[in-house]
């Protein structure tokens, strides 16, 4: 037979993550030459050979591919035969870097893992071991194209021993970036508060692994960041942190060695076990296990708790010297300021938090907080998409020029897209800080020199004073495009779930509050839209807060705004809600309701949860983002009557808009409170009216307007209760229900959708709405 | 958005009247400069350069109309405001007050002794530091016209060395003459009828006398000690030093624990959930100073009643150009923003 020739492009994750060395051996072991070469952007593959062996190479590549490589796709095409002798790699060469994909981070593979434990291996107790399948890798690239001198480990020169490994195709560490071994790679050390070096290397972290344990609080630098860490399980060193951070209830995530520790203090369903143990290994929330043997203060008055396994090789060797032991690892930040990432930034910045710190010499060049995920309604949700996950891109149902969103100001990210696929970076954080907005801004710049994508077009958020807006205007000026916040919520939705570009929703948003249309504050709105514009057919009550953003802190202010109307001054009195300036506060907020003063109206869901839980006296300062909705929540799940109040009330706004009268929610929870019914119980019963009641309005909208699909977007779809309320309500009247899959809920998908808007030159609201409704 | 009516915003200060001015205003008029500092300049007042008169010196107007509901207050009236807002543009232009001039329009039915008390209460206020109300003009309107009284008060002042809002250097230090907030809570206060129990009252005063010594200051170079100066009115402290940072270019680096507040500002600000750096003054400066000087400054303006609570807030900072910059006590820094019309919430 005769020799035949094809010429593939393969284009996915396929740089970095050992496809060069997977394709040289499967060329080899089908008797194939030919070569292989990394073109930036993608992988050009020549075979030569005889037919079937040809078609059986092509049939193997997708089914054997390395477990990190993800195909997209593979374009072929028939050439004439060359005849080259055998199969090779050619190295990488200067071309086009555009659409390139760098891999995400990814947890120490089994193999590598076996060899750190391994006395006969030379990477015995080594922590930095990898190959092409595990290891760090975003979080060390500097620039393009995604080779060795381009990333932090340019300054590890390869020793002799690893030259030979990294060059040999048949190696599982050819041509992984990040290898290097005891000899010539990174090393790790313990310092004390002032950074006089303790130990170093192993002897470091069996130091540490003792430190811990007598309760001594550590920083610990790893793939994208500093964590600090403390003993769990005993309350002293947890409460000291708590103190030392000047966090007095924010729950704190936890590592431990493996899912049967885990299972001693939660109890994960299947699919958490599944995130739990994946190799992007995030934070899983977990509901606590009725045992609950932690100390309490590490998730104070929640019913669950974040926890992750150990990913870099640090973490496994601290957890085998200690492997029932379970550790706070907690992103080393102060309020409102990114994660500490340099080692003379973790000496001073954290002095004061950190007794020692076990560093390393492999610089940071991107940050990259853990990613958390919360199972929700059965499916898995991103609370915050980052680490293991940036910077894969998201794959968009349609095409766009190039964009960017800057997101909003709260978990902002930012998102370049272009064709295709749209890159989502990692969490950012709130801007309204100036360290995080510098972050911000850095980011942006080093997506674009990543991406290759110079935005014509920029999505940025409606609210004038937002640090993000003013940055997108300043740099696309009139090629800016401000999109509202709840649109962008929707917009973000859609893409997710990959519906094509004539589709029409009715999307429902649920958050703390965006800057709406009219000049006040949305946050629980129905919005039926297409890509191209929407229209606000229903809502929430707008309700006063007193005081703007201080409602928000202070969430009996939103209980005295909501009920001010129905109850009078003596029984608004008697309510047991907390003013930081008692009685005097109080009479103040009465007569700041009356004159209007700094009163802004606000129909958000998230605000209704929150004077829910102000009134019901679960929570009565909020000291964390969400905190009163999340204690809530808690507080539902340990209601034993789950009564079936009925607490709904519709009204007609204006031009006929239905309006939940949330209101006439509180005030039922009001009226019940001194009845049979436990403040959990009502608790249960607010979510369960609440999520009724936006089902029932999203019902009859839909139904009306002739919407097949209903969809949530919005940081309350964190609420397990309220999401499967609704998605159940939703699903046997008949409709489509849609949440996000690869996206956040919350603000980390708002740049997502404003890239989306900016890159379809969508119109604000109305107008364009009805294009693809018909 | 451009609106077609002219609408309250439009004379809050913020950057809906600075579009006004901007793009009605000074584009309109022609001939807006008689001296080193013009209209275009936009400062508390501008100059006038005489012919045949010391070169050195130059002469600084400056005009302002008081609206203010309602017209008497805590302690005092509008009045005292009208007087001291033109002596104390004088003052932050460097310039010593010379001659005021008082117009009013008042409304039919406007009671004749509260009309009277009000210009006793100029008179006092021009006569502490001794500059004379020279001419004046007398409206009314009808009662549906306006529901109070309006003054407008000129003044002519002289300096040799005008001192601009726009000449802060990064390394300067910047100091106010007092606590922060107070007219602005008081009046609202007393207007709302909150019960903050406190006998706050409006700071209202004519600051040439507190000031005087400050300016007359000099490096051994014999260059001023104030590189740049302004009245934090309207819009308050938050307005006036992001114009000044503007201006400038050249950030500016405030510590939130050296502002100084009066308790019942600050409670008060936390009670409503305002900014107490967004809250108006009426009898206070900001000053910028050249470091090193700001202890001789500080103790001269201490030595003035209306300067006891004088203080060192912050510096001036060659990177953040244009910003303002709030950094607490825990190392925190959040941007200090020029006020909108209303706050809008933003927290998600
Ligand atoms: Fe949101
Ligand atoms: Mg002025
Ligand atoms: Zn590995
Ligand atoms: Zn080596």
């Amino acid at each position: 037979m005769q020799n035949e020739a094809r010429l593939l492009h393969v284009t996915g994750t396929v740089q970095g993550v050992g496809f060069r060395p997977f394709i040289y051996q499967l060329a080899k072991s089908h008797r194939l030459s030919g070569y292989v070469k990394n073109l930036g952007n993608h992988v050009e593959i020549l075979i030569e050979g005889k037919r079937v062996n040809l078609e059986s190479f092509l049939n193997d590549m997708p089914e054997k591919k390395p477990p990190l490589a993800r195909i997209k796709e593979v374009k072929i095409n028939t050439v004439s035969f060359s005849g080259f002798l055998e199969f090779i790699i050619i190295q990488s060469e200067q071309g086009t870097f555009e659409n390139s994909i760098i891999p995400p981070d990814t947890a120490i593979c089994e193999e590598c893992r076996m060899e750190i434990f391994d006395p006969s291996s030379r990477y015995y107790h080594y922590p930095f071991a990898v190959c092409t399948n595990c290891g760090p890798r975003y979080t060390t690239v500097r620039t393009l194209p995604y080779d060795r001198e381009n990333t932090t480990m340019a300054d590890f020169p390869l020793c002799g021993e690893c030259e030979v490994e990294y060059t040999d195709p048949l190696n599982r560490r050819h041509h992984a970036q990040p290898f290097c071994c005891p000899e010539c790679g990174p090393e790790l050390w313990l310092s004390d508060a002032q950074g006089k070096v303790l130990a170093k290397n192993y002897e470091a972290i069996v130091k540490a692994s003792h430190l811990l344990a007598q309760g001594s609080i550590l920083s610990v630098k790893g793939f994208g960041g500093f964590h600090i860490a403390c003993n769990a399980r005993k309350e002293d060193p947890v409460q000291e942190l708590r103190k030392r951070l000047g966090r007095p209830e924010q729950p704190f995530a936890v590592m431990a060695k493996d899912t049967v520790v885990v299972e001693s203090f939660a109890e994960p369903g299947h699919e958490d076990l599944k995130c739990l143990s994946s190799a992007h290994r995030p934070i899983t929330v977990l509901p606590k296990s009725k045992t609950f043997e932690l100390a309490e203060s590490v998730s104070p008055n929640l019913h669950n708790i974040g926890v992750m396994l150990p990913y870099t090789g640090t973490q496994e060797l601290l957890f085998d010297l200690m492997p029932d032991s379970v550790y706070v690892m907690t992103s080393a930040n102060l309020p409102g300021r990114p994660m500490v990432v340099e080692n003379e930034e973790a000496l001073e910045k954290l002095k004061g938090i950190s007794d020692f710190h076990l560093l390393h010499n492999r610089v940071i060049a991107n940050r990259n907080d853990d990613t958390v995920i919360r199972v929700v309604n059965g499916k898995s949700a991103f609370i915050r998409r980052s680490r293991g996950f940036v910077p894969e891109p998201v794959e968009l149902p349609f095409e766009v020029e190039a964009v960017a969103g800057v997101g909003a100001e709260m978990n902002s990210t930012v998102t370049l897209a272009k064709g295709k696929l749209a890159y989502i970076s990692q969490y950012i954080g709130n801007t309204s800080h100036v360290e995080t907005f510098r972050y911000h801004a850095e980011v942006f710049q080093h997506l674009v020199q990543l991406t290759g994508i110079e935005p014509l077009n920029w999505g940025c958020d409606l609210h004038p004073a937002f640090n993000t807006t003013r940055f997108a205007i300043s740099r696309g000026r009139e090629k800016t495009l401000q999109v509202q916040h709840h649109y962008a919520h929707i917009l973000a939705l859609m893409a997710d779930n990959s519906l094509p570009e004539d589709s029409k929703i009715l999307g429902i948003a649920l958050d703390g509050v965006g800057y709406g249309k009219d000049g006040t504050a949305w946050g629980g709105e129905f919005l039926g839209a297409s890509y191209f514009g929407y229209k606000r057919l229903g809502h929430l009550l707008p309700q006063p807060m007193p005081g703007g953003d201080l409602a928000v802190k202070i969430p009996g202010r939103m209980v005295l705004g909501m009920l001010s109307g129905k109850l009078g001054e003596a029984e608004l009195e008697k309510l047991p809600l907390y003013f930081p300036r008692g009685r005097q506060e109080f009479s103040a907020v009465a007569q700041q309701l009356q004159r209007k003063i700094n009163v802004t109206m606000s129909s958000s869901a998230g605000r209704v949860l929150d004077a829910a839980a102000a009134l019901l006296g679960i929570c009565q300062v909020k000291t964390y983002e969400g905190e009163p909705a999340m204690k809530l929540e808690s507080a539902a799940k340990r209601s034993l009557q789950k009564p079936d109040l009925s607490l709904v009330f519709k009204k007609e706004g204006e031009a006929g808009a239905p309006v939940l009268d949330t209101t006439e929610l509180l005030l039922g929870v009001y009226e019940h409170s001194c009845g049979k019914y436990s403040p959990e119980d009502l608790a249960f019963a607010v979510e369960e009216n609440l999520a009724k009641g936006i089902a029932e309005i999203a019902i009859s909208l839909a139904t009306k307007k002739g919407f097949e699909k209903v969809g949530l977007s919005g940081g309350v779809a964190y609420n397990d209760h309220i999401t499967s309320c609704i998605a159940g309500t939703l699903k046997e009247a008949g409709f489509e229900f849609l949440t996000h899959r690869r996206v956040p809920c919350g603000d980390g998908c708002i740049s997502f959708g404003q890239a989306i808007a900016a890159g379809l030159g969508t119109d604000s609201e109305g107008t364009l709405y009805d294009v693809g409704s018909r | 958005m451009k609106a077609n009516t002219i609408s309250l915003e439009h004379g809050a200060g913020g950057e809906v009247m600075q579009a006004l001015i901007g793009e009605i205003i000074l584009k309109n008029f022609r001939n807006k400069s008689a001296g080193s500092i013009g209209l275009e300049n936009l400062d508390d007042g501008s100059t006038i350069r005489l012919e045949n008169f010391n070169p050195a010196s130059e002469l600084v107007l400056t005009t302002d109309s008081h609206v203010i509901t309602p017209a008497f207050f805590p302690d005092t009236n509008i009045g005292r405001l009208a007087v001291s807002g033109t002596i104390n543009d004088l003052t932050v232009m460097g310039a010593k007050p010379l001659a005021l001039t008082c117009a009013v329009i008042v409304p039919e039915g406007f009671p004749i002794l509260d009309f009277e008390e009000i210009i006793k209460t100029m008179d006092e206020t021009a006569t502490e530091v001794g500059v004379p109300i020279i001419t004046g003009d007398t409206k009314t309107v009808e009662k549906t016209a306006l529901d109070s009284i309006i003054l407008n008060t000129a003044g002519l002042g002289i300096t040799d060395s005008p001192i601009r809002d726009s000449g802060l250097k990064p390394g300067d230090k910047l100091l106010v003459t007092g606590t922060i907030g107070d007219h602005g809570i008081s009046l609202m206060a007393h207007r709302e009828g909150f019960d903050f129990d406190t006998d706050l009252a409006s700071d209202s005063a004519p600051l040439w006398k507190l000031i005087e010594p400050v300016l007359k200051l000099r490096t051994p170079e014999g260059t001023p000690v104030i590189t740049a100066m302004k009245d934090p009115t309207r819009g308050g402290l938050a307005n006036a030093l992001n114009e000044m940072a503007a201006k400038a270019g050249a950030g500016i680096l405030l510590e939130e624990d050296l502002i100084p507040f009066k308790p019942a500002v600050t409670a008060a600000c936390e009670m409503l959930g305002l900014d107490p750096l967004e809250v108006a003054n009426e009898g206070k400066a900001v000053i910028g100073v050249k470091a090193g000087f700001e202890e001789e400054a500080l103790s001269l303006l201490r030595q003035h009643p209306y300067g006891k609570d004088a203080a060192l807030i912050g510096e001036v900072t060659a990177e953040n150009k244009g910003e303002v910059i709030l950094r607490n006590r825990f190392g925190g820094m959040r941007y200090v923003d020029i006020p909108a019309g209303d706050p809008i919430p933003r927290v998600c």
